[in-house]
């Protein structure tokens, strides 16, 4: 079976390369120095980088249990800090700079903020290039503003919060990020307020070899509510590129916070992403994923329940195609009484691709009344596909119930066979049924997503029959 | 005994003894114990793998009951003289290959293994279980290796029940390979209910025939700390696999079972349950492998590992895997981890059974599930009444306030 030609085309573009700031390729001191400088940091900011380097520095790649392709990443190549410089993110559409309009409009960003859309924050490389927030959510006290803004503007809420989710030194990649991170989301939602339309941010990688460290804490008061929603797009380059984010949450107690990601990086870059949330009592937190791009993505969105009756929930859909390896999955820590998690993972593998599944689940001693469901199934579309399911489950105690369940199979022959005998081609059985496999947790997504990722799907599943 | 000047461990065919405890000697030197990054030892209480504290070996009493007379047995160095084409690969690549590589070495070639080679000839149909009761006694380490081989169109059924005094401490290392050939069928059970301070690492692999029928059923009643692994190599279509496992841990005790089900070639129906039952301070660890190589296609591979948590304090780890590089299979596992359904307890106090008497009814239920897969009434009554006296003893055992009952909300009941 040949493998499917992805169509990038729409994310295949560039501009020719026009930055006023530039660190340079590789990493050191100065580089980080250079970024807390360029962005006029307090010094604390940049002691918390400069610590962060020595502990990204001292921790070896997690290759004992993660893919070896992690060795092809070339940290010295990569350019971690680019911008254009012109100032703070522009405020309405018409100060955008005219290449970047451009890239964003072939994108359909402003289709998107002309919808029910609240704000839309776009990120071009490393600074957010445009923001726009609509005026009630000023008034409501809704504060969403890129990481630097965040730090610099509004330290009282959220330096509290910064590095304490994931701390600097919780894996190799935070520390990374914890060291040159620029741009993201911060964003804050006052008691009791309920966002009614989701927020949005756009990522853009532009520049060969540039490697993408936004980082983004999103803290939801006592009784709030909010969804946020990012996409992800870059251009295919003969060289690998990194993205590697750190994404914190915070849900006070009854707060609820639901976190969607569409990611369709092209197949060069590695897309290593931390990403955890703390649900205090009675709050929620939910991780709606969608991988479909990327060479390499590994990504295990987390929830710690601290609160009594928290929850957290872990829905995600990945797509491998040849070329591709999708590591995915998720970690949910019990931390109180009568939490609950969920977690549903669907994984397709096309052509030679490799979609994998690696969670975590524990409930430590002396709690009561803890729940987990755990569903990760798989669907394997040509004989060369594979998958991996990698759960590890620890329940201490005898008041609780955990299920996992997991299982692999293909598209059903006789489904194939019904629909061809209604005058479907096989291409369009095959794509009918993939839909299908994933279509329970394609409805989680809001609707214009759901509808790109069925026809991305589609665009994947072409020529992948026989 | 002699020990060959060069040795090539690349290709290996083991043809005597001497070879055997040669390349064991080479292994254990050089594989190292595990760290905290080998993740074939992930969960694992490291502390508890020690073989200090054994230095002196032994002693194995082996005494047998069945049709023996039937059977043809060799020993170890005649075995491997013989069929060392038979059992070398299996000896030398796959015992201990899901981890206790060195365990295993430091076994195999310590001057205190024993061990011997059965064979059930060709159509052969054994109407009555061969039983092998291996007592341990002393202070020390012994090894035991057993070659078991069922020609085609045989059929047999084997416990092999391991034991030790209860005042005794023995660390006992416990190999064996099971081929089975074509249309053959085999029940192969392993118990062992070794004293409070004794340390077991019991390695299994079986290599089952095409259109054969293999059963593995592990009992584990006792011993502070059991390493199990159980690897099955499925490469021969038609082939049917049932691998049962029963572990009943008290305080203090630690039981680590690791399977793999390598579906080499297609055709192969593989099937495994795992279920332990957790008392007091004990701990589980279970990692299961499913892999099912590139071109194994219909494949049928099931696995499900279920634990009952009777104890605040008791801890259950589960990791079961799958890697699948094959799409015309069907493969699933599950796992669950819980307690003692409250209304289960509830609906036999409304009958007037005391409340332990119930928990005990609904615990020996839960195991009764594997017994029953033995397929033997005598071995399956013997098995029960070790069970039964096993679960009394266990209740005995000082245990939190956690073991009371709770009700649907969790609340204490």
């Amino acid at each position: 079976m040949d493998a499917v030609l992805i169509d990038q085309s729409q994310g295949n573009f560039t501009y020719p390369e026009d930055y006023a700031l530039d660190a340079g390729r590789g990493l050191g001191p100065k580089t980080v120095d250079y970024i807390s400088e360029v962005k006029g940091e307090d010094s604390w900011i940049r002691e918390f980088r400069h610590r962060a380097l020595d502990i990204f520095e001292s921790k070896p790649m997690p290759t004992h249990w993660a893919s070896d392709d992690l060795n092809a990443i070339k940290f010295q190549d990569i350019r971690y800090y680019l911008s254009k410089g012109k100032g703070g993110p522009s405020r309405s559409w018409d100060d955008v700079p005219d290449d970047v309009k451009r890239t964003f409009e072939r994108l359909g960003i402003p289709e998107r903020e002309r919808g029910f859309l609240a704000g839309v924050e776009a990120q071009f490389d490393s600074e957010a290039a445009y923001s726009n927030i609509k005026e009630e959510f000023d008034k409501l006290g809704v504060i969403f503003v890129n990481s630097s803004e965040g730090l610099s503007k509004h330290p009282e809420i959220f330096r509290k919060w910064f590095g304490k989710v994931i701390p600097t030194g919780d894996n190799k990649f935070s520390a990374l990020n914890s060291a040159v991170f620029s741009g993201g989301s911060f964003i804050y939602v006052p008691p009791g307020v309920k966002v009614k339309h989701p927020l949005q941010a756009y990522f853009r990688i532009n520049a060969e070899q540039f490697g993408q460290f936004e980082r983004t804490l999103i803290i939801v008061d006592e009784g709030a509510e909010v969804m946020y929603m990012e996409g992800c797009t870059a251009p295919k380059f003969e060289t690998a590129t990194l993205h590697s984010a750190v994404v914190e949450l915070v849900a006070m107690p009854h707060a609820k916070i639901q976190y969607i990601t569409v990611q369709n990086w092209s197949s060069n870059v590695f897309n290593l992403v931390t990403k955890r949330g703390l649900a205090h009592e009675g709050a929620e937190i939910r991780w709606i994923d969608c991988n479909i791009g990327s060479r390499l993505t590994m990504k295990y969105p987390g929830v710690i329940m601290k609160g009594r009756k928290a929850r957290g929930e872990v829905i995600s859909i990945a797509l491998a195609n040849t070329g591709q390896h999708q590591d995915t999955g998720a970690k949910m820590i019990h931390a109180a009484d009568e939490t609950t998690s969920n977690i549903v993972s669907k994984s397709i593998s096309i052509g030679e691709g490799r979609s994998t599944y690696r969670g975590q689940v524990h409930i430590p001693r002396h709690l009561k009344g803890c729940k987990n469901n755990t569903e990760c199934d798989a669907l394997l579309i040509n004989s060369q596909s594979r998958t991996d399911t990698y759960p590890a489950i620890t329940v201490r105690g005898n008041r609780h119930a955990t299920q996992h369940e997991a299982s692999v199979s293909q598209v059903s022959e006789d489904q194939i066979f019904y629909m061809r005998q209604r005058g479907l081609t096989e291409a369009a059985a095959m794509s009918l049924s993939v839909n299908g496999f994933v279509n329970d947790l394609v409805r989680e997504f809001p609707m214009e997503y759901s509808v790109e990722l069925k026809r991305l799907i589609d665009l994947e599943m072409e020529d992948s029959v026989g | 005994m002699t020990i060959p000047a060069v040795l090539d461990l690349d290709s290996v065919v083991i043809r005597s003894l001497p070879e055997l405890r040669a390349a064991a000697e080479e292994r254990f030197n050089l594989a190292s114990w595990p760290t905290r990054k080998d993740q074939t030892w992930r969960f694992a209480d490291l502390k508890r793998n020690s073989i200090e504290g054994f230095p002196a070996p032994a002693r194995l009493a082996v005494e047998k009951s069945g049709p023996w007379d039937a059977v043809s047995r060799l020993d170890l160095d005649t075995a491997l003289e013989r069929h060392g084409d038979v059992f070398g690969r299996a000896i030398e690549e796959s015992l201990g290959s899901l981890g206790s590589a060195r365990h295993l070495a430091w076994g195999l070639k310590s001057e205190n293994l024993t061990g011997e080679c059965w064979i059930v000839g060709e159509g052969q149909k054994l109407d009555a279980p061969l039983v092998a009761n291996v007592r341990a006694s002393g202070q020390g380490h012994a090894a035991l290796l057993s070659l078991v081989w069922v020609k085609r169109g045989a059929s047999a059924i084997i416990w092999e029940d391991l034991g030790s005094a209860v005042g005794d401490s023995v660390f006992i290392v416990n190999g064996t390979v099971v081929v089975v050939e074509d249309g053959a069928e085999v029940t192969f059970v392993g118990s062992q209910e070794l004293s409070q301070t004794s340390k077991l690492v019991n390695c299994l692999h079986v290599v089952p025939g095409a259109q054969s029928k293999v059963r593995d059923v592990r009992i584990n009643l006792g011993a502070q700390w059991v390493r199990q692994e159980v690897s099955a190599a499925l490469g021969q279509a038609g082939a049917d696999c049932e691998l049962f496992g029963l572990s009943l841990a008290g305080a203090g005790e630690e039981v680590d079972q690791r399977t793999l089900q390598a579906h080499e070639a297609g055709g192969v129906h593989s099937n495994l349950l795992y279920k332990n039952a957790l008392f007091a301070n004990s701990r589980s660890v279970f990692s299961g492998l499913i892999r099912v190589d590139h071109g194994a296609h219909q494949t049928d591979a099931f696995q499900s590992c279920r634990n009952l948590l009777l104890s605040d304090e008791a801890e259950a780890n589960s990791m079961p895997g799958l890697e699948i590089n094959a799409d015309q299979v069907r493969c699933s596992h599950g796992s669950t981890c819980g307690q003692i359904d409250p209304e289960e307890v509830f609906y036999l106090r409304a009958r007037g059974i005391r409340e332990e008497a119930a928990r005990h009814l609904v615990t020996f239920g839960f195991a009764y599930d594997i017994l029953s897969r033995v397929g033997n009434e005598a071995i399956e009554e013997q098995l029960s009444a070790r069970v039964e006296s096993r679960l009394f003893a266990l209740r005995e055992q000082p245990v939190e306030s956690g073991t009371q009952a709770v009700n649907g909300d969790g609340e204490l009941a």
